[in-house]
């Protein structure tokens, strides 16, 4: 828990949207409206926090689909914990969260 | 994997962009990182082509987030905290600091193309035995003098005079010369024939004004280097030709060498005495110079020509030696720099000056840091006032003018003050927002109290050395916190508050 402590509003905003179902790079970055040049290194950041955890789709189905595999990321345990004292430090975050996706690709 | 025709050009451009950065990631994870941003992109660009949303605008955002993927690949390579910490904290150092003045002087030299107007002030005169040279100008606001007259005197002092051997005039004035394709506003002079033969100086090209010429050769004309490379394209076959000189045509005989300088403001064109109509002119723009006999002095100089010109009807005339004049830029900047120097210390050490606070005491070493910093940056800020000011505004002069405008003398001189003076100021302003003990450039700003009702924003400001030495206490104006500025140090047990290992700011 002790991560949680120095979780920045950032962070915590990528966290709520991953929870959401938005669980890759290009529409975490749509959603929460922040740069690929902010997106990337935080999700690495979290990903080395154990915050999120990101896997390959399997390359069987990319390559019959006749395009590139993708990388989607979940939240861990230990991310959604984070993530639930998060919300509790900054109250305006569940405000701010994104609608949960209905759809996912 | 195939792209449709209309994206393709895209992703080209996209994987170009990728691929120069992913050779910032380390090897092993390169291929890895390359093929999610490769995926990314490949998803976005399929779905704008086949929602109809590509366009200019989106495929402009699909730029900007490549180019994002450049922070990514640096952050795999180099540490983030450190990275960000480097470009919030480096800066802050007194290193960086003097630094980057340094650097910016050393630009500015190098832009002005070695500084050729102060590196001249340090040559030897381009003249034969300069140390025998004098000036003799003549003063009075809006007296003007008739040059015919000017000239026959001049001649007359120089059969009379014991101390000097040779005496020449001069008068310059704004003249238009007029080219093909322009007409340029620049300076020219009449001077006597003997002008440069005083001097001692030879033609680099043709020959100079010599006394026969005042009846041989009265439309005869010399002209400057700058004048020769600029509107002559360095016309080897320049003599002989002509220069229309306020629409009278004369004959070019000779350039003048590179290193010719006279005093301000730089003639261009050089004319003999009987040049168009003799008219009167005014009495700053007109003098004399002359040549002392060798054993002569220019206190007897002084004396004889002071007679002399005052018997002739010349009021005010001001006689000093060209080794003395050609040094004045030089002096005139020693004289502000140690006057700024030592008037910043004195203001720096006085509550005036802001970089004095109460209640501290430094030991000698960290007080000779800290006035050594000061001075340093002080002289290094001087200087490129003093650079800027001398060497930029003939250069722009001769940009919107296309010659040295009379005027740049004094404006030069009024602009290194002016600049000095902010200079100075910045310093001291910069010397009282840096630690009492680092030098660093103190930081995270917090304003104290509560707004005030009227003009007061706050209290006043409360900022933070970033490795914990204090904080210093700004009041917003005397009295509505506290009187003048307070340094508090903090002690040992504040340190854990600053260690670093913690990111300051994460994205």
């Amino acid at each position: 828990m002790e991560t949680s402590a120095r979780i920045s509003h950032t962070l915590a905003l990528i966290l709520q949207t991953i929870r959401s179902g938005y669980v890759y790079g290009f529409d975490i970055m749509e959603v929460t409206g922040l740069p690929s040049g902010t997106i990337y290194p935080a999700l690495r950041r979290l990903e080395k926090d154990s915050l999120v955890r990101g896997d390959w789709e399997n390359s069987r189905i990319a390559v019959r689909e006749e395009r590139p595999p993708r990388r989607y990321y979940k939240l861990t345990r230990q991310g959604k914990d984070v993530l639930a004292s998060a919300v509790e430090r900054y109250p305006l975050l569940a405000k701010l969260a994104p609608e949960e996706k209905v759809t996912r690709r | 994997m195939r792209a449709n025709a209309q994206i393709r050009p895209l992703i080209w451009q996209c994987k170009l962009l990728l691929r120069s950065a992913s050779l910032l990631v380390p090897k092993p994870q390169r291929a890895e990182w390359y093929g999610e941003w490769y995926g990314e992109i490949w998803h976005w660009l399929h779905f704008l082509a086949e929602s109809g949303r590509l366009n200019s605008h989106t495929s402009m955002e699909l730029a900007r987030h490549c180019w994002g993927a450049f922070p990514d690949a640096a952050f795999h390579r180099f540490s983030q905290k450190k990275v960000v910490r480097a470009f919030d904290e480096a800066p802050r150092t007194a290193r960086f600091c003097l630094g980057a003045i340094f650097f910016v002087l050393v630009f500015l030299v190098l832009v002005t193309g070695l500084a050729p107007t102060i590196r001249s002030g340090f040559k030897p005169l381009p003249f034969h035995e300069p140390d025998r040279l004098a000036y003799l100008a003549m003063h009075g606001s809006f007296t003007k003098y008739d040059e015919e007259n000017l000239f026959r005197v001049t001649a007359q002092w120089a059969e009379r005079s014991k101390t000097a051997e040779m005496v020449a005039a001069y008068s310059w004035h704004p003249v238009g010369l007029v080219f093909p394709n322009q007409v340029v506003n620049d300076i020219s002079a009449r001077v006597s024939p003997n002008f440069f033969e005083l001097l001692g100086n030879k033609a680099a090209l043709g020959r100079l004004f010599t006394p026969a010429d005042e009846t041989n050769c009265a439309g005869c004309v010399v002209i400057t280097d700058r004048l020769w490379k600029a509107e002559f394209n360095s016309d080897r076959n320049i003599v002989g030709k002509t220069i229309s000189v306020d629409g009278r045509p004369g004959t070019v005989i000779g350039v003048l060498p590179e290193s010719f300088v006279f005093t301000f403001p730089e003639v261009s064109v050089w004319l003999l005495p009987r040049w168009g109509i003799t008219t009167n002119n005014f009495a700053d723009r007109m003098g004399a110079v002359l040549r002392m006999q060798p054993h002569a002095t220019l206190a007897q100089a002084k004396q004889e020509f002071g007679q002399m010109a005052d018997k002739d009807g010349y009021s005010q005339p001001q006689m000093e030696s060209f080794v003395s004049r050609a040094h004045q830029g030089v002096k005139l900047y020693l004289f502000f720099t140690v006057l700024s120097l030592f008037g910043g210390i004195a203001l720096g050490s006085s509550r005036l000056g802001g970089a004095k606070t109460r209640k501290i005491k430094l030991s000698f070493a960290h007080g000779l840091r800290w006035w050594g910093f000061f001075s340093l940056k002080t002289l290094l800020l001087l200087a490129i006032c003093f650079v800027g000011s001398l060497e930029l505004t003939g250069r722009v002069s001769i940009m919107l003018t296309g010659s040295v405008h009379p005027l740049v003398g004094p404006f030069s001189t009024w602009l290194f003050l002016v600049t000095a003076m902010i200079a100075l100021s910045w310093s001291l302003y910069d010397q009282g927002r840096r630690c009492r003990f680092c030098l660093r450039r103190l930081g995270n700003e917090a304003s104290v109290g509560t707004p005030g009702y009227l003009f007061l924003g706050w209290w006043g400001t409360e900022l933070v050395c970033s490795d914990g030495h204090g904080l210093l206490h700004v009041p917003e104006m005397k009295s509505s916190w506290q009187e003048f500025d307070q340094w508090v140090s903090l002690d040992e047990s504040w340190k854990p508050l600053f260690e670093h290992e913690e990111p300051v700011h994460t994205p």
